[in-house]
């Protein structure tokens, strides 16, 4: 049976070649997302190598670990971070230096938030990468990763830029530069004494670097004589083990001593773990819905090469083969062309990896390296399991059929009717209700639910109720059409088409189908997209009485920017400025013990008038008063969870070490713009809180009557001077416009990833209206001889063509907009609101008009070139 | 069986082509299929006319040429050399898409299987070549068809529903309906059991007879045959004989005699 297996695939190679379009173009997604983070992964491990250059042991105290690796977990910034108080002190420095084997022990300071100004005053980016600060170590100078290659060390005074960002600030050594600490809370005017690269990098994987002499960073960062590490490097002969051990046993529990390998070991999980692990998984996930169209396409032509060769079957079956061997047969030319197509699929693999790049990088500044992609065994088997399981499982249906019939029936079968009538249906709708109900246990999942069983239901979910929708799209297939024919089929070819594609409904729909998941899916953001869009007018509309929003732009790099009470005292001032308050953030823990690596909640305080009736940020209250007063203000939520009401004491823990337990003084409905379950005072909030918080972290204005927003932002813009330029001072409509601003790129990725679903749709179409030209020489034939024109008989194919890709974007698209009426129902209570955009959904319609189209193409020429003689000849 | 129609017939060159009498006719047609040693000459200098309101059978064994005959008269294939017309037109002058107008509108087909395209009804595939064109059918000559060869109630049925006997029957209302100059008919009753295959026959006697419409038929069947008002023999490309008036006993003796031709001339 093997031998007949390759010999079938090998006699329909240009079937096979278009079948395994799919299989290759979803193998090679899958490939593609682990060559790429597999490539990124490569290049962290290799700058975290680099980074421990001469370093032995590194010492840090527990609390600061603590602090970093919850901001690094949690994204956020609640917790301050006082590295007066658990940094690295200059004692134990001492104490480590004096130690046998030790060669070197330095302080040495590396923190994020020292941002570069350039000549214009404006902070230079880095693409969302953080930038960092760190002191000149004298002693590391030529073992250390920091490389000076222009210039001098740095002294009082002076800052060594990395070469990024020189060329970026277009400075030159010995030119003065502006650097601001603390999200502006500190600027101070340096000269460049010199270029810093990270090893052979001109900076660190696209974060900015700035050397410093040590105790002006010391200074700047209000940290006394601590670092943030203790770097040691070992006498020769003295293992890294050894040396570890002596330093930890020294320095005793307070601190976290490592290798200088379990360091860079460290850093690679981290971001493992984080960043390139949710990367890794979304490329996956969009890897799926492609393979998953893939497989679509693949049964779909596994149906109608299988129900063309069923004649030859049922001649094998009446020569004496059995019922096994003829399904081993079909199985087998599967696993040929899974095997193939995988090898294909993972070479497509390196396109995929560097387009997917590409996309990241222009939509997401992302700055990933070009470094090459590496082969891992885990890439090769999965590109084949995936490759060979999807080819094998698609094609096991049509086998199965096939070696069902006798001998006779398959004989006298008839290729061009296949009728499945009741069943598809009834099966589509149990499929429905079963991915249906995944889908809302994954929204629901219980508390002991991992995030990846939730994903998994609700993607299973979504996949199962997919194929239920695609077996009951046969049921409108006929209204569809019909009502689409009318207005793109007319004429008698028109009807010719339209009569083709209502011949085997099971095979069209399967067609659509495959189109139809990735425009259901693109629907869905679209109209997510558009929600999310309504759901912040309303929140800017409804909520926020402020006619302009500030806030320090440098958030995003530092970790936490502020807005400095000088500055909203200015702003106060400005003419046409009717109302100002800023807004204070902080982080607290319930309960009477603050543990940076627990839960930390955020904890908001509003300067005063903010929270009145039709003040700046519109507070509905459930019970009690709007006004903090000496107590707190919790929201319904967690007066719910906590089992709180008004007049109740709830205890609180801060990162100064201080608890306080403050009085219930009223409950709110949750606010978005508020954006924390606790309100204090601003007495209270500077009171318990450290004091690089002790300033707002947005502020809201409103203006007087009859005057413009957009006047008084650029009073405000005149007022504040340099001091503007990190700040972002936005009237209503460019807030809103902030937030569109940083959801496009995100869309434009999903929708980019999404295309190449669509790109294995569009060859599925045109691959099905391959084979039906096939299928249909004969008809073909007897058309040109009756007096169809190549002309008549090209438009039959592409309407046809574009009739079913139109069928398949219309359930798409209710599809994707019923998914996301359903998503954005679920999430009502967050405040969304459901919007959609008719014109967006339209232009999904018509680029499944346009697939339609170009997948007719190569199919409408084979047909017009259709042979009348050969395909008329009787036998 | 010939209802005593006058038949006009000639085999010699005599003829001139653009004579407006005839329905279709080749003259000096010859057909070479490959290049060099390979290459077989499927006709080899046939000069035949059709004349109007004529019934032509064209005979011969398996590889006679009477296939790539009818193909080349009827604009589906074209010939090496010499030329053909149809209703007065050059058929070696015209390109593709005209060569199918021509099809369209001066040709009707009936084949031996799939002649009917399967999505469409009776009444719909009858109007097909009017309706590629534009055009629709006259209802008058439209009705006088159908009810003529008896399908009036099958026109809404597909070809699945039909029999294979009212399938050959659209097909003769197909050709029919556009009042062609020519119908080309190839093996039509092949498929059929022997009563279907008479009652096609006698409709297609009936064609010429009462529409004075000009029929070629290429068969294997002597018994087929004997329906028309002459029968060409053709082997090796070339027409070697004729009958007029034929008997189904008489066909099946020259056809005979032809077969022992051609074994001696092979051995």
């Amino acid at each position: 049976m093997f031998r007949v297996a390759v010999k079938g695939v090998l006699a329909r190679k240009l079937r096979l070649i278009l079948t395994s379009i799919a299989v290759v173009l979803g193998v090679g997604f899958v490939s593609g997302a682990f060559f790429l983070t597999d490539s990124m992964r490569q290049s962290f491990d290799n700058l975290f190598t680099q980074a421990v250059e001469g370093i032995d042991v590194q010492v840090q105290t527990k609390e600061y670990k603590e602090i970093i690796e919850r901001q690094a977990t949690s994204g956020t910034a609640v917790v301050s971070l006082d590295l007066a108080r658990v940094g690295m002190p200059e004692e134990a420095v001492t104490r480590v230096r004096d130690l046998p084997g030790v060669q070197r022990a330095s302080g040495s300071i590396f923190e994020s938030g020292v941002l570069i100004l350039d000549k214009d005053g404006e902070p230079i980016g880095t693409g969302g990468a953080p930038s960092f600060g760190a002191n000149w170590i004298p002693e590391a100078a030529d073992i250390g990763a920091l490389r000076i290659s222009e210039g001098d060390a740095p002294k009082q005074g002076e800052v060594l830029l990395d070469a990024t960002t020189i060329k970026n600030g277009k400075y030159e050594v010995g030119d003065d530069v502006t650097v601001l600490f603390q999200g502006g809370r500190k600027t101070e005017e340096f000269e460049i004494s010199g270029v810093v690269k990270f090893g052979d990098a001109n900076n660190l994987n696209g974060a900015a670097i700035t050397v410093f002499d040590t105790k002006q960073l010391q200074g700047l960062l209000d940290m006394g004589d601590r670092y943030t590490a203790l770097e040691v490097q070992a006498d020769e002969g003295v293992t890294q083990t050894t040396l570890k051990r002596t330093v930890a046993q020294t320095l005793g529990t307070e601190y976290d001593v490592i290798t200088g390998a379990e360091s860079a070991a460290e850093q690679s999980e981290a971001i493992d773990r984080g960043f390139l692990n949710i990367l890794q998984n979304v490329i996956l996930g969009f890897a799926a819905v492609a393979v998953f169209v893939g497989a679509f396409t693949i049964f779909n032509t596994f149906t109608i090469l299988v129900g063309q060769r069923t004649r030859e079957f049922g001649l094998l079956r009446a020569i004496g083969a059995s019922r096994r061997q003829v399904l081993s047969i079909v199985v087998l030319e599967a696993v040929l062309t899974g095997i193939v197509a995988s090898t294909l699929g993972l070479l497509a693999g390196y396109g995929i990896a560097g387009l997917l790049r590409g996309m990241i990088n222009s939509f997401l500044d992302g700055g990933i390296p070009s470094d090459p992609f590496p082969l891992t065994q885990r890439t090769v088997l999965v590109s084949y399991a995936v490759g060979v399981i999807v080819t094998l499982i698609a094609s096991l249906l049509p086998a199965w059929r096939a070696a069902r019939l006798s001998p006779l029936e398959a004989l006298r079968a008839n290729p061009a009717h296949a009728g499945r009538g009741w069943k598809s249906p009834v099966a589509g709708s149990i499929l429905l209700l079963i991915g249906g109900a995944l889908v809302i246990w994954g929204f629901n999942p219980g508390d002991d639910a991992s995030t990846q069983t939730v994903l998994g239901l609700i993607g299973g979910g979504f996949a199962i109720a997919i194929v239920g929708i695609a077996l009951l799209s046969r049921l409108f297939i006929v209204p569809i059409t019909r009502v689409l024919s009318t207005g793109l089929a007319r004429g008698t070819t028109g009807e010719l088409a339209t009569r083709n594609v209502l011949r085997n409904r099971a095979r069209s729909a399967t067609t659509a189908s495959a189109l139809m998941i990735g425009l259901a899916l693109a629907s869905l953001v679209l109209v997510f997209q558009a929600s999310l869009g309504a759901t912040v007018d309303r929140q800017i509309d409804d909520i926020l009485g402020a006619d302009i929003t500030v806030y320090n732009s440098t958030a995003l790099q530092t970790g936490v920017g502020v807005v400095e009470d000088e500055a909203v005292e200015q702003m106060r001032e400005v003419d046409g400025v009717d109302q100002v308050a800023g807004q204070r953030y902080g982080g607290a823990a319930i309960g009477d013990e603050f543990d940076p690596g627990g839960d930390v909640e955020s904890i908001v305080a509003f300067d005063e008038g903010a929270l009145e009736t039709d003040g700046l940020v519109e507070l509905e209250m459930d019970t009690g008063s709007s006004e903090p007063g000496d107590g707190i203000l919790i929201d319904t939520d967690l007066a719910r969870d906590e089992k709180l009401g008004v007049g109740d004491e709830i205890e609180l823990a801060f990162s100064t070490d201080m608890t306080r337990s403050l009085e219930v003084m009223g409950v709110y409905e949750p606010n978005e713009i508020v954006g924390s379950q606790l309100i204090t005072s601003i007495a209270t909030f500077d009171e318990l809180q450290p004091e690089n918080v002790r300033a707002a972290s947005g502020v809201f204005l409103s203006v007087d009557e009859g005057v413009k927003p957009t006047t008084v932002v650029e009073r405000i813009r005149d007022e504040l001077g340099r001091d503007a330029n990190f700040l972002e001072i936005l009237d209503t409509e460019a807030l809103r416009n902030t937030f569109n601003d940083q959801l496009a790129p995100i869309l434009g990725l999903v929708l980019g990833m999404l295309s190449l679903s669509l790109v294995i749709a569009l060859f599925g179409i045109g691959n099905t209206m391959a084979l039906n030209v096939f299928e249909r020489t004969r008809e073909i034939g007897l058309l040109r001889a009756v007096g169809g024109t190549r002309g008549q008989l090209r438009r039959i194919i592409r309407v046809e063509a574009v009739l079913v890709a139109l069928f398949g974007a219309i359930v798409g698209v209710i599809v994707g907009v019923g998914a996301g009426r359903a998503l954005i129902g679920a999430l009502e209570d967050e405040g969304f609101v459901f919007a959609m955009d008719p014109i967006t959904l339209l232009l999904v319609l018509l680029g499944g008009f346009l697939a339609g189209l170009l997948a007719s193409v190569l199919p409408a020429r084979r047909a017009a070139r259709t042979d009348v003689l050969a395909a008329i000849a009787t036998e | 069986m010939p209802q005593g129609s006058v038949v006009a017939m000639t085999t010699t060159t005599e003829t001139p082509i653009s004579d407006t009498s005839a329905a279709a006719s080749v003259s000096g047609a010859v057909k070479v299929y490959g290049k060099g040693n390979t290459s077989v000459r499927a006709l080899d200098g046939v000069d035949l006319v059709l004349p109007r309101g004529g019934f032509t059978a064209v005979m011969g064994p398996s590889g006679s040429g009477k296939s790539t005959l009818m193909h080349c008269m009827a604009g589906l294939d074209t010939l090496t050399e010499g030329s053909a017309q149809i209703g007065g037109e050059r058929l070696e002058t015209l390109k593709d898409a005209a060569l199918t107008k021509l099809r369209r509108r001066k040709v009707g087909f009936i084949f031996q299987a799939f002649n009917l395209i399967q999505t469409l009804t009776g009444r719909e595939n009858i109007e097909l070549p009017l309706r590629l064109d534009g055009e629709k059918p006259d209802a008058k000559w439209f009705h006088e068809v159908v009810s003529r060869l008896g399908i009036e109630d099958r026109l809404d049925h597909t070809p699945t529903e039909l029999s294979g006997g009212q399938i050959q029957r659209v097909a003769v209302a197909r050709a029919l309906v556009s009042r062609p100059d020519v119908i080309f008919a190839d093996e039509p009753t092949g498929n059929l059991d022997t009563t279907s295959g008479a009652e096609v026959l006698a409709l297609m006697r009936a064609a010429v007879d009462e529409y004075g419409q000009t029929i070629v038929m290429v068969t294997h069947d002597p018994n087929s045959a004997s329906v028309a008002d002459r029968v060409l023999f053709l082997f090796d490309g070339r027409i070697v004989d004729s009958i007029e008036e034929p008997t189904a006993d008489a066909v099946f003796e020259r056809m005979r005699s032809l077969s022992t031709v051609r074994t001696e001339g092979v051995s």
